[in-house]
């Protein structure tokens, strides 16, 4: 009976696991300047996502990952923060994997969100993000994973003509903020 | 018994889910410190830190691209060593700008060859990023494989080979330049006088390509095997010339010292063109010479005309323009003229010096006429460009007659008959007696024509581009004069019996020149 229960219990769990729909947001120095609109939006969000949204801030020199019930406070705090001091990209990069990892299950959906900018644009930074992440959490593969391109300004849609020199193009889908 | 097997066999699940754990965990690691070192590697300024360069690679027979993007040989496969010297050579003794790479993975593989060695292959874009000779920022991508060792125990990548698989082609950088006058010609890429097109759509090869800011197109990965003719034109103005790159021609680019330098090509909106012209017209009711009493009936034989004008665009807009064209012409017209019957008469004395009143009935007068004229004109051309390549022409003409003749050639039957009066009115119209009688008249004779008469026109067409420079119009020309052309004269049509005057001279009658022909111009731009 014991064993049923656990069974059970487990069960449970896995399927609990497996429904959750994960939102990683990634802010990195290019966003800056736009970064308290985009707190604003993530607070449009709602509370109901909130325990499902993650968002790695690259503002200053140790990024951090912000969730949960204070989540924008968390996003406010490094705005505040920004500029202070520069972090390399690749330990947002690291930091973004190890909690993506934590997140990963079989049969998990996890969908990325990036904001662009006209500075985003300026280099390679990005593209290069991107394919890194999708390639150390083997997501690349993963038909469930969606990458989402938040864009403000209507005019930068074109300039992202040159992430289809990327092999994952077809994840990617843009959307206006 | 069986509750220790079952212990055992957890233990075991435990242990291999763990085992299952760490080594997905230390993969994740091990991708995590290739990208960083392919990050390190792309980012090594080579001319300062040679020995770091080399320390990623296997050996120094270790081959990878020409990543010299300036050299334009992407496709070429170069040792280390070969690589080191030549970029050495290019960038620090030459004072060529160095090559910024960029690695953007997509793919990564990992295979254990022992416990202390792993091999590694990523599959990524390698962007090349500088700028050339003219200061213009360059770039291109390389699909490449990286192929790598791992050695666990020192926890190193060595760079076993970076293969292109898909050999990159050449690439060719073209700077749009507006041409606005003869020197513009002469003048190099570079050249900061010079007016450059921004943002400006050209057609490569039928593809619509824009202009950036420096008015710069990239072509890229062009193969030089076979047919590789590259067509530039502009897509904006129909009027717009362009550039056509043979093979031969992209060779001798190649093969110049300045490899990386930007190629001009120039586009202008001509200002002047040439305009040579034909005309024809056979139908029957469209006669060349209008009378203007309707007892005359005209019948066309032929018109043609030709011509040639020299045009300046006044204006060369996007959806139209307007030119005025300057040109002479020749006007040729055959025609038929046919009067039912003429009859006049008039006081006269016979050879015996009696007084007879003379009475002339002249019958199926037949006239045919050549008319031959050369004027000099001036026309006014509205084109509204309907697409890139055609045009509706409207045009409006003066023209004045320099020359002109007519030469006509008339037969009639004619009856002479005198009336005398002081002989109890006795008419005599018997052939025999003096030049009384029936007579077949055959008359020829050459007219000149009034000198400068106004002549007033419009032209019509549609107009398609043939090459760059030349374009064919047709369309319909329709040229009246303002005035009669010929001197009408009060001498008789016939006073003799050897002579007939031509019908056009009779008097009060006016005759109009009016010339209409389906005309077939040909234009090209200088």
């Amino acid at each position: 009976m014991k064993k049923r229960i656990g069974f059970l219990l487990f069960f449970v769990f896995v399927l609990a696991k497996s429904n959750a729909q994960n939102a990683c947001y990634y802010l990195s120095k290019a966003n800056i300047e736009d970064s308290v609109s985009i707190n604003n939006y993530i607070k449009e969000l709602g509370s109901r996502l909130l325990k499902d949204t993650y968002v790695a801030v690259d503002f200053s020199a140790k990024p951090v990952i912000c969730h949960g019930s204070n989540l924008n406070n968390c996003i406010a705090d490094q705005i505040s923060k920004a500029n202070a001091g520069v972090a390399t990209d690749s330990m947002a990069l690291a930091m973004m994997v190890n909690q993506v990892n934590q997140l990963i299950t079989p049969i998990n959906n996890i969908d990325f969100y990036f904001f662009i900018s006209a500075k985003s644009l300026e280099n390679n930074f990005l593209n290069q993000f991107i394919s890194k992440l999708l390639l150390t959490t083997n997501l690349y593969t993963a038909p469930n994973t969606s990458i989402y391109l938040l864009v403000k300004d209507q005019q930068l849609i074109p300039q992202l003509a040159f992430l289809k020199s990327n092999k994952n193009y077809a994840q990617f889908q843009i959307k206006l903020y | 018994m069986n509750q220790q097997k079952r212990k055992l066999l957890l233990l075991l699940l435990i242990s291999v889910i763990s085992m299952n754990f760490s080594f997905a965990q230390s993969n994740v690691n091990l991708k995590m410190r290739v990208l960083f070192f392919l990050d390190y590697f792309t980012s090594i300024n080579i001319i300062e830190d040679n020995d770091g360069f080399r320390a990623c690679f296997e050996d120094s027979i270790t081959h990878l691209p020409n990543l010299l993007l300036q050299q334009n040989k992407l496709a070429e496969d170069l040792s280390l060593d070969a690589f080191v010297l030549k970029y050495n050579n290019f960038v620090y003794t030459k004072g060529n700008s160095p090559i910024a790479l960029a690695a953007i993975p997509y793919a990564i593989s990992i295979d254990t060859l022992t416990a202390q060695l792993l091999h590694l292959t990523i599959d990524a874009n390698l962007i090349l990023h500088t700028v050339n000779a003219d200061k213009l920022p360059l770039a291109d991508t390389l699909d490449v494989t990286f192929d790598l060792n791992y050695y666990c125990a020192s926890k190193v990548f060595k760079i076993k080979s970076i293969i292109q698989h898909k050999k990159r082609g050449k690439y060719l950088i073209i700077k749009a330049i507006r041409k606005r006058n003869f020197l513009d010609g002469f003048k190099k890429a570079s050249d900061t006088t010079v007016q450059k097109l921004v943002n400006y759509d050209l057609l490569i090869n039928g593809i619509q390509q824009q202009t950036d800011t420096n008015g710069v197109v990239y072509i890229k990965d062009i193969a030089l095997k076979g047919n590789k003719k590259i067509n530039i034109s502009t897509a904006n103005y129909l009027d717009f010339g362009g550039e056509k790159y043979s093979e031969n021609k992209l060779r001798r680019i190649y093969a110049r010292a300045a490899l990386n330098s930007t190629q001009a090509i120039f586009f202008r909106k001509s200002s002047f063109f040439l305009e040579f012209n034909v005309g024809y017209n056979s139908f029957l009711g469209s006669n060349p010479i209008q009378s203007s009493n309707n007892s005359i009936e005209n019948i066309n034989q032929k018109i043609t005309t030709n011509g040639i004008g020299f045009g300046i665009y006044m204006f060369n807009k996007n959806k139209w323009d307007l030119g005025l064209v300057l040109g002479i012409a020749s006007y040729y017209a055959d025609n038929a003229s046919f009067l039912k019957s003429y009859a006049e008469h008039f006081n006269s004395v016979d050879p015996e010096g009696a007084n007879y009143v003379r009475f002339m009935e002249i019958n199926e007068i037949n006239e045919f006429q050549h008319l031959t004229m050369n004027t000099l004109n001036a026309k006014i051309n509205f084109g509204y460009k309907l697409s890139r390549k055609t045009k509706l022409n409207i045009g409006f003409k003066l023209a004045k007659n320099t020359k002109g003749s007519l030469t006509r050639e008339t037969t009639a039957d004619a009856l002479y008959s005198g009336l005398y009066e002081d002989f109890f009115n006795v008419r005599i119209s018997e052939n025999g007696i003096y030049d009384f009688g029936k007579f077949q008249l055959v008359d020829t004779s050459t007219m000149a024509m009034n000198n400068n008469i106004s002549f007033f026109g419009l032209e019509i067409g549609l107009e398609q581009r043939i090459s760059k420079r030349m374009s064919v119009n047709f369309g319909m020309e329709f040229l009246n004069s303002s005035s009669p052309f010929i001197q009408p004269s009060n001498n008789s049509l016939s006073i003799k019996n050897d002579h007939i005057a031509s019908l056009l001279s009779i008097g009060n009658f006016e005759h109009f020149a009016a010339f209409s022909t389906f005309q077939l111009t040909l234009k090209y731009k200088l």
